[in-house]
């Protein structure tokens, strides 16, 4: 098995990167919608009920 | 100006300049155990840097605790009179990373202004309050980035640049140079053979950004039907009787229209005739409760899903003009914060038919004939304001990538070491052969003790692109109006139809269109705005 070693003075290098740049990387990020649910349409609305009544008299 | 020169690295007269460096490490004057040369980097939006080596006693045992973090100055002053005067602070900040020469005992000390640092510690009020006039949208950027993070945010957002000063204040200095330059510098000035031009490159410029902003969100709508229906009058009721008919019942009218899911709005009944017609005779203890005819007007309460697709074209049109387009894009997004379409629904529903006590949140008022909308009450980072300030956000990002873009170009000179020279001044390079100005975007300040040579090196970022006296002209940063909620004429109308014949099923059947799509189904709605940004044409007269 063999180690990686960082090459010489990348330590250095992420210390002045550090300390000299970074400026300017903001968090904006593109973002999108997630695709909206589909709602149901909406037929014709019907009521039916007995409604019916005889003529009464007194 | 008196300021361009510095009379410790200059002279004063026919006196030649004398000077040395004071080096104070951890409040201990180290200025004797300093060797070779001492460098002070900075620039816009970075860190102040040093580099400079030390000498320690022989013996001295190192240990990392020692030096890490130490406080640190470096000055110059003016010994032409045998004792330092007139001091100048070049760098104050900490030792960052110490190095080790074994060989010549010797620690390089990579020194930092520890800007990073210090603006992590702030508060976002304290971030904010350090950067009027930027923008910040927690739709566009991470809501919860502070700090550092922040900051950069901020700054995006404004055409300015923002480092530490000498004294550790922060700076926020525009990108636009002064009208009047805080320093000129002439050829009696400047060194020899050090002004050099980096001009950026076609494709390195952004003239053009494209910002994608989607914004959806629900809005109520209401459908007001009117309803009106009659099936004998007092011309023939005596007939209806003689045939066995049947009469209707209001309360069965009021319950067939609340079948069809209708909200009644308001309702009034035809009544039977009060004197007796032929053979119809009244009875005032029953006839009360039927009606030869009803009118009703009822409404229909649902949602709809609106999408707003927001195209905004953030240009320099000069520029486009000069070099063609060169284009960028960005996108947003932002959802309104509200219940479920349906579970809204059903609260406006249940509400309006007295089946629930818990008011809906928001309800469109009807209108007989038309379907009318409005909006709804969403949370305030999700509403429409929080909508418009992110986009302007996101048009001033494009305006501030635009003018970044074009200021990368720079011209580089080196004068005797001059402390006045940082990056909030606005310095003008007058030779033969060129004259340009702008803000100074980077310095370098070295001193060499052994050789006593003291520079000051200055690029200054000049932005040009269709030539000097050209003017851009801005457009606002004001959000684009979005849609508002109309009404529409409803396209057919309610019917009801009661079978009263004696061998007929005694029913009353009300019918209300259904909904037309275009009403239900999520509106898509195309909104295109173009914004100009504004650019400087900085002074940059070369002649060859």
């Amino acid at each position: 098995m063999t180690t990686q070693q960082p090459p010489a003075g990348q330590g250095l290098v992420e210390s002045l990167d550090r300390m000299t740049t970074g400026a300017g990387i903001g968090s904006l990020q593109s973002r999108r919608l997630s695709p909206a649910p589909t709602l149901p349409s909406i037929p014709a609305r019907v009521g039916t009920v007995f409604a019916g009544q005889p003529a009464t008299t007194p | 100006m008196a300021n361009e020169t510095y009379s410790a690295t200059s002279g004063s007269g026919a006196r030649a300049g004398i000077w040395a460096p004071i080096v104070t490490i951890n409040g201990v004057d180290q200025t004797a155990r300093i060797v070779g040369e001492i460098r002070i980097d900075a620039e816009e939006g970075a860190a102040r840097v040093a580099d400079l080596t030390i000498r320690p006693p022989a013996g001295t045992v190192f240990s990392i605790a020692g030096w890490v973090g130490k406080s640190i100055t470096i000055q110059i002053a003016d010994v032409s009179s045998g004792s330092p005067s007139d001091l100048r602070t070049l760098f104050s900040g900490v030792i960052d990373t110490p190095s080790l020469d074994l060989d010549l005992r010797v620690i390089a000390l990579r020194c930092s202004d520890n800007y990073q640092n210090a603006v992590e510690a702030m508060s976002a009020a304290a971030i904010d309050a350090a950067t009027p006039g930027g923008y910040h949208s927690p739709a566009v950027f991470d809501a919860a980035a502070g700090g550092w993070m922040r900051l950069q945010d901020r700054l995006s957002t404004m055409p300015a640049a923002c480092e530490l000063t000498t004294g550790g204040s922060l700076r926020v200095t525009a990108w636009a140079p002064k009208v009047s330059p805080d320093m000129e510098f002439t050829a009696a000035h400047l060194l020899d053979g050090s002004l050099a031009v980096s001009l950026a490159s076609r494709h390195q410029l952004v003239n053009r950004v494209d910002v994608a902003f989607s914004y959806r969100f629900p809005r109520v709508k209401a459908e007001g039907y009117g309803l009106s229906y009659n099936y004998v009058d007092d011309s023939t009721i005596a007939q209806f009787v003689l045939d066995g008919n049947r009469f209707l019942r209001r309360d069965a009218v009021e319950a067939a229209i609340k079948a069809a899911g209708a909200t009644i709005e308001a309702i009034s009944f035809t009544d039977l005739p009060n004197t007796a017609i032929g053979t119809w005779a009244p009875n005032p203890d029953a006839d009360y409760l039927l009606c030869m005819g009803f009118s009703a007007v009822v409404s229909f309460d649902y949602a709809q899903m609106i999408e707003e697709a927001h195209a905004i074209t953030v240009r320099a049109q000069n520029s486009i003009s000069a070099v063609g387009d060169l284009r960028e894009s960005i996108a947003g997004a932002l959802e309104g914060v509200y219940p479920p379409v349906v579970a809204a629904e059903q609260s406006i529903l249940l509400y309006a038919n007295a089946i629930s006590g818990i008011p809906p949140t928001d309800t469109a008022t009807p209108l007989q004939g038309f379907t009318t909308a409005a909006e709804v009450s969403l949370t305030s980072e999700t509403n429409r304001a929080a909508a418009n300030v992110a986009m302007e956000t996101l048009i001033q990002v494009a305006k501030v990538r635009i003018h970044g873009a074009h200021r990368r170009n720079l011209v580089t000179a080196r004068v005797p070491l001059n402390p006045a020279v940082d990056l909030d001044q606005t310095i003008d390079l007058n030779v033969a052969g060129l004259h340009a100005r702008g803000k100074c975007f980077a310095v370098s300040h070295t001193m060499a003790p052994e050789s006593g040579e003291a520079v000051t090196e200055l690029s200054i970022a000049i932005c040009s692109v269709a030539g000097t006296g050209v003017t851009h002209p801005e457009t606002p940063t004001t959000a684009p109006t979005g849609s508002t909620p109309g009404s529409t004429a409803l396209a057919s109308s309610a019917s009801a139809d009661f079978n009263y014949g004696p061998t007929e099923d005694h029913k009353l059947t009300v019918t209300f269109p259904g909904v037309a799509d275009v009403e239900r189904d999520k509106a898509l709605i195309a909104i295109a705005t173009t914004y100009e940004a504004p650019l400087t044409e900085d002074v940059l007269e070369v002649t060859l």
